[in-house]
């Protein structure tokens, strides 16, 4: 095989270029379906809330036909890509039918009032219920390949890519690098030297341990492990630490920053209070996992909106995960240069990795995140030059803050002489109109001259002015977040599956002390540089 | 490409008989890695566990133990 076929294998033959594939797959369809005057809304839904069986049995009813297309359409893209990467196609499709029926039930589940009473939302309850099926009783071999973890995440991080403007990441993404680095390198340096000075382990296992709480997890363990020739059981007991802690610390931190944020949005008033933005800011620097770290900030979004998702996305994706093939490269020099030199036996494994480590160990489905932001960022930044904001004369007011049903009557209303170009009364269809988007000055002077339920109808039109938010927001992005709450339910619920303490727990003390004071300064430290440090920058997003 | 860098290549990890390549072998070599991880990603990459140093090892590295893997086909 000549080496262009095999680079275009390359593109088919790992996780991260199918995630890619996959949730550029999904944002093609849903941007054309609006470009073809439709919406992909109807087929992509999740779970509404209820309270008695009657609601919930209707709810069904309404969305069946979308369920079903979701479990289409993504198993039919996981079931052709497990076949190319050499899976078992019926051991998947089994697989795959119980985990979605799972999170179909586990979605059900978190829209329950009685649930929300107890502040318990699908990711956390995802995992719970994993976790103790999983115990109970150890998941079939045959089922172990529908337990795709990283392959869910990573869709869902290429969907997220869609809803998080380039903007942001140009402003917040240089202070994510800074913040990431501080306490990567830091991580790394005190889990190193505790395991290597204090508990006199190997440097090459010091290593592995340190990527992996320091860089991304069992992934950063596994990528410095080739780079540094480290012991099989070495590399198997660093994820055994790393899943622990990961998963320790989803429930220390969720339950952790859900005391610390106000309610509502309200204002920081208690020392201890902090913003959903540092809040994922806080989780981005000091979980030790991708999947674990959206378990956390995914609950969080149920109530904060995304900045909690956002500024982890930042944190975790930008600042750090897509270094791993730097650590790689250097630890590599370090580990032929000193390491193996005082180790040497003479008849291991030689060599070191090339330069083009950095590449090949970078993690690709980031550029899928990237491809999508810039994308709708594109489109988003393209509004129709002729939109024309319309809103019924009688309806519904509705915003993140409030809702408000309102009757007006513009039959006598006379707009300011500035704007009476851009507004417009149209009584035979019931409706008024602004062409353009609508700034704040212009909606105060309109309102100037309305009576209360004017001004809640201006308020609706102000709103629908804005073809981003009335239009790209709704029919686009809306469908996407939905498919992307589907993959990470899928992902969540398998971390539970996967995960057997009894199995886990087989190795000595010393690794997982040495990780220990790695954790002790690491979450300090992610702690102070969001919210003292950089507060202001995590404050302000989104 | 220079003729030793070819030779040294001949003989690599990449090409021994004692290299687990294969991505659900991988998974079962190393229990817990499904949980966060994958042997499917690119983190992963070309990495393979040497059956006889039991060692994780990448595809440019040699070894006085190096066995030619029968190519298939």
């Amino acid at each position: 095989m000549n080496e262009r076929s095999s680079k275009g294998l390359n593109l088919l033959r790992t996780e991260d270029y199918w995630a890619i594939w996959l949730g550029m797959l999904v944002i093609a369809l849903s941007v054309g379906f609006f470009w073809a005057g439709s919406t992909l809304k109807p087929w992509a839904v999740t779970p509404g809330t209820w309270s008695d069986p009657s609601q919930l049995t209707a709810d069904l009813g309404e969305h069946l036909l979308g369920y079903v297309s979701v479990f289409l359409g993504f198993g039919l893209v996981f079931a052709i890509s497990m076949r190319i990467m050499g899976r078992n196609l019926g051991e998947f499709l089994l697989g795959y039918t119980i985990l979605f029926l799972g999170s179909l039930a586990i979605l059900y589940l978190a829209g329950w009032s009685e649930m929300e009473r107890l502040d318990l939302g699908a990711p956390l309850l995802a995992l719970l219920i994993g976790l103790v099926i999983g115990n109970i009783k150890a998941a079939p071999e045959w089922f172990k390949t529908a337990l795709r973890t990283e392959y869910y995440i990573k869709t869902g991080i290429v969907l997220l890519g869609a809803t998080l403007p380039l903007t942001l990441i140009a402003e917040a993404g240089p202070i994510a690098f800074v913040q990431a680095t501080i306490v990567s390198i830091t991580t790394w340096l005190v889990i190193y030297l505790a395991a290597t000075r204090i508990f006199a382990l190997d440097p090459r296992f010091g290593a592995v341990l340190g990527t992996g709480g320091a860089v991304c997890g069992v992934s950063g363990s596994i990528a410095v492990g080739g780079a540094v020739k480290a012991d099989k059981d070495h590399i198997a007991i660093g994820i055994a630490v790393v899943s622990i802690w990961a998963i320790v610390m989803i429930f220390a931190l969720a339950f952790l920053t859900k005391w610390m944020i106000p309610a509502g949005g309200a204002p920081l008033t208690e020392w201890y209070h902090i913003s959903p933005g540092e809040a994922g800011a806080w989780v981005g620097t000091s979980e030790y996992a991708d999947a674990a770290g959206f378990a956390v900030v995914a609950e969080l979004a149920a109530d904060h909106g995304d900045a909690p998702i956002h500024a982890f996305t930042l944190m975790k994706v930008i600042g750090r995960d897509i270094w791993i093939g730097i650590w790689a490269f250097v630890l590599s020099i370090v580990s032929v240069t000193f390491w193996e030199r005082r180790s040497q036996t003479g008849e291991g494994p030689q060599g070191r990795v090339g330069i083009s480590v950095i590449w090949e160990r970078f993690p690709k489905f980031v550029l899928g995140f990237l491809a999508a932001s810039v994308l709708m960022s594109l489109i988003a930044a393209s509004p129709p030059e002729d939109y024309v904001g319309r809103a019924p004369v009688s309806g519904t007011f509705k915003s993140k803050a409030q809702t408000q049903a309102y009757d007006a009557d513009f039959s006598g209303f006379q707009a300011p002489a500035a704007l009476a170009d851009k507004f417009a009364y149209h009584a035979a269809e019931g409706a008024i109109t602004f062409q353009g988007k609508m700034s704040l000055e212009e909606l105060n002077a309109l309102a100037a001259q309305a009576d209360e339920e004017q001004t809640w109808a201006l308020k609706n039109l102000h709103a629908k002015s804005d073809w981003f938010e009335s239009h790209l927001e709704t029919l686009v992005i809306g469908p996407i977040k939905k498919l992307r709450s589907w993959a990470f339910v899928l992902c969540f619920l398998c971390i539970g599956l996967s995960t057997r303490f009894k199995e886990l727990a087989t190795f000595g003390l010393k690794p997982f002390w040495a990780f220990t004071i790695g954790v002790l300064v690491n979450v300090p430290l992610g702690y102070v540089l969001t919210t003292k440090v950089f507060a202001e920058y995590w404050r302000a997003l989104q | 490409m220079s003729a030793a860098r070819n030779r040294a290549r001949e003989r690599s990890c990449e090409r021994c008989a004692h290299l687990v390549r294969d991505a659900a072998a991988f998974e079962a070599a190393l229990p817990g890695i499904l949980i966060l991880s994958s042997g499917q990603g690119e983190s992963r990459g070309d990495q393979g566990l040497c059956r006889i140093h039991q060692r994780l090892v990448t595809r440019e590295m040699t070894c006085g133990r190096f066995e030619r893997r029968a190519m298939a086909g």
